[in-house]
């Protein structure tokens, strides 16, 4: 059991219009772990996402990732310091290639405005190492055969696995799932959970929200539960089974 | 003839330089910003001043400031003013506004600069507009024709100069990163892009291109007034642009070269049109429109479409070599995920 916490979530609150969705909740989320967030539909675990990615601007608390505080940061300035999060629907770039997509994520050299156009040399080599690096990827996705294609035309479940083998191109040290297995099929769903097993092992945290409980189990360690815009819980699946209040936010 | 056809190659550089500047924003990275006829509109006037000379005391045109630079200053300064102009338009409408909006801010900005123009008549001549614009280079030759030819060097160097700047920028990290900006907003932002300098930096680059475009064309006329600075000249320059194939610079040549060149110069060869300038005009709408929307309808994508991103070894790439340089978990075997792919198609 590892005890530093890499994501800390302070007593945040957000509110749209009359609609508190979500009130006064914190979380804290261990490095190398893979903690769960699970809840009814409209708990506030999306926007809870949002306010760590900086997506959504929470009213009151704060969040600290590795030891800053990203309070009020940009999402991008989020990504940057490592922290990449994917979407409950699946956010791929339609009219791009699989490898296309793929190299969007990382930082490169040639995204620079002179370099890309008077130093191709320069950003040339970087280029081909990342090239490399996703088609290695691609391959781990199962998804090398359609590195040309365009990403709008793959299923939902391949979408979902093309979202997080991007996300990994960006170098992440702790990725934030919304939902990764909705509209995935039972094969599918095996391969994530598998994924997402083996990258925690080599030693990627992961926040995880899902509705299907039995994936939640086979991933997480320790689970948040949601309802009506505060954590009701934390513990372990075979606990929180067991806890009245859980229930009783289920069952409403 | 010969002569016609270099008038008609002048305009095709001119025009070609505009409709790149459209598709740098609105075929690549997808942003309706229409203000590049107010740019090419900047560049006109900015070329015009910076090479008119001071306001004759007995003159009938009028204007608030003139100076005789030699060329190529009067260019460059033209294209400065559209990157500046460029650089306040991105930033008042950028940060905020998106899609339609941009459009009609960037409209109304262009309408309120005209209007501004037409009702100041002491500053850019009003709608007099302003003539005896100086020619650049126009010392190395008397004769009509070897100016027109010297022209046509001009313009050509200078739209082959932006036909590889934006060759260079789409076919980037660069402008890969515009694409992805243009395809999905908000999931670019969670990979560490800041869209807005991406939005930014396209909006200051068309600027410069389009005040270019304007320079060029208000320096071949030796005129330039706001009646030619009219939100009109956003149709045809979309048409092109989409006909051709947005984000394909290819395409937008091709596009260029059907709408303004076969289009809008070969109508007055039709019988009956050549005697009635009104009805070629009016047939010339016509086109625009009908193979704007058929095009959308039936080939959104043009007649080049945008080339999906190629590498140059695109080799036989064999995973099992790299698992072990990587920490990431040990490839399955190409073979093997065949075989899988074949089990998961019927899964959607
Ligand atoms: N952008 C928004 N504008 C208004 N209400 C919102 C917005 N996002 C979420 N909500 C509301 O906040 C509540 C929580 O939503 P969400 O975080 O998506 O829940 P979950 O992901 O747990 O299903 C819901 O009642 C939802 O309607
Ligand atoms: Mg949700």
């Amino acid at each position: 059991m590892t005890s530093d916490a890499i994501l800390e979530v302070e007593d945040v609150s957000c509110a749209f219009g009359g609609v508190q969705a979500v009130d006064h909740a914190s979380l804290t989320i261990d490095r190398g772990s893979i903690t769960g967030l699970i809840g009814p539909n409209g708990a506030g675990k999306s926007t809870m996402v949002n306010i760590i990615s900086g997506h959504t601007k929470g009213q009151e608390g704060r969040v600290v990732f590795a030891g800053q505080e990203t309070t009020g940061l940009a999402p991008y300035q989020v990504a940057r310091r490592g922290l990449i999060r994917t979407f409950q629907l699946s956010s791929e770039f339609p009219n791009m290639t699989l490898l296309e997509n793929m190299l969007v994520a990382p930082r490169q050299v040639g995204t620079k405005f002179w370099n890309a156009m008077f130093r191709k040399s320069v950003w040339n080599r970087e280029e081909y190492a990342l090239l490399e690096k996703a088609r290695h990827l691609l391959v781990e996705f199962g998804l090398y055969k359609l590195a040309d294609e365009y990403a709008g035309n793959l299923s939902g479940g391949q979408k979902r696995l093309l979202e997080i083998a991007r996300a990994l191109m960006a170098d992440p040290t702790m990725l934030v799932l919304d939902e990764p297995m909705a509209g995935v099929s039972g094969v599918l769903i095996d391969r994530l959970v598998d994924h997402i097993l083996e990258l925690n092992r080599s030693g990627l945290t992961f926040l995880v929200i899902e509705h299907d409980l039995e994936v939640i189990d086979r991933l997480c360690e320790n689970v948040y539960v949601m309802a009506q815009g505060s954590v009701l819980a934390y513990g372990p699946m075979y606990e929180l089974r067991q806890n009245e209040s859980v229930l009783e936010a289920y069952l409403d | 003839m010969t002569s016609f056809l270099i008038t008609m190659g002048i305009y095709f550089f001119i025009d070609l330089i505009l409709v790149l500047s459209a598709n740098l924003q609105l075929g690549l990275m997808g942003m309706a910003n229409l203000g590049f006829v107010l740019f090419l509109g900047i560049g006109a006037y900015a070329a015009t001043i910076f090479s008119i000379g001071p306001e004759p005391a007995n003159s009938l045109q009028q204007y608030f400031f003139g100076v005789a630079l030699p060329f190529p200053l009067p260019i460059i300064l033209a294209i400065i003013c559209g990157m500046i102009g460029g650089l306040l338009v991105g930033l008042v409408s950028l940060y905020r506004m998106r899609g339609h909006y941009l459009a009609i801010i960037t409209l109304a900005i262009l309408t309120i600069c005209s209007t501004l123009v037409e009702g100041y008549p002491r500053f850019l001549g009003g709608s007099n507009g302003l003539t005896g614009i100086v020619q650049p280079l126009s010392s190395l030759t008397s004769s009509y024709n070897g100016y027109q030819l010297i022209f046509l060097g001009l313009s050509g160097v200078l739209c082959l100069a932006v036909f590889i700047f934006c060759q260079r920028f789409i076919h980037s990290p660069l402008g890969r990163m515009a694409k992805a900006v243009r395809e999905n907003e908000t999931a670019v932002t969670t990979l560490g892009i800041n869209p807005f300098r991406v939005r930014l930096l396209a909006t200051v680059c068309g600027g410069g291109m389009a005040a270019l475009s304007g320079a060029l064309l208000a320096e071949y006329v030796t005129a330039w007034g706001i009646a030619p600075w009219s939100f009109t000249e956003i149709f045809p320059a979309t048409a092109a642009m989409i006909i051709g194939g947005r984000g394909n610079n290819w395409g937008v040549a091709l596009g260029t070269f059907m709408t303004y060149v076969v289009v809008g110069q070969g109508l007055p060869f039709l019988p009956g049109v050549s005697s009635n300038p009104e009805l070629g005009y009016a047939i010339q709408w016509i086109i625009y429109g009908v193979a704007l929307v058929a095009f959308l309808w039936f080939r959104p994508s043009g007649l080049l479409p945008e080339q999906k991103g190629r590498w140059k070894h695109a080799p036989e790439f064999v995973p099992a070599t790299m698992s072990s340089a990587s920490d990431l978990p040990a490839a399955p075997s190409v073979a093997e995920q065949v075989a899988e792919e074949g089990a998961h198609s019927h899964d959607q």
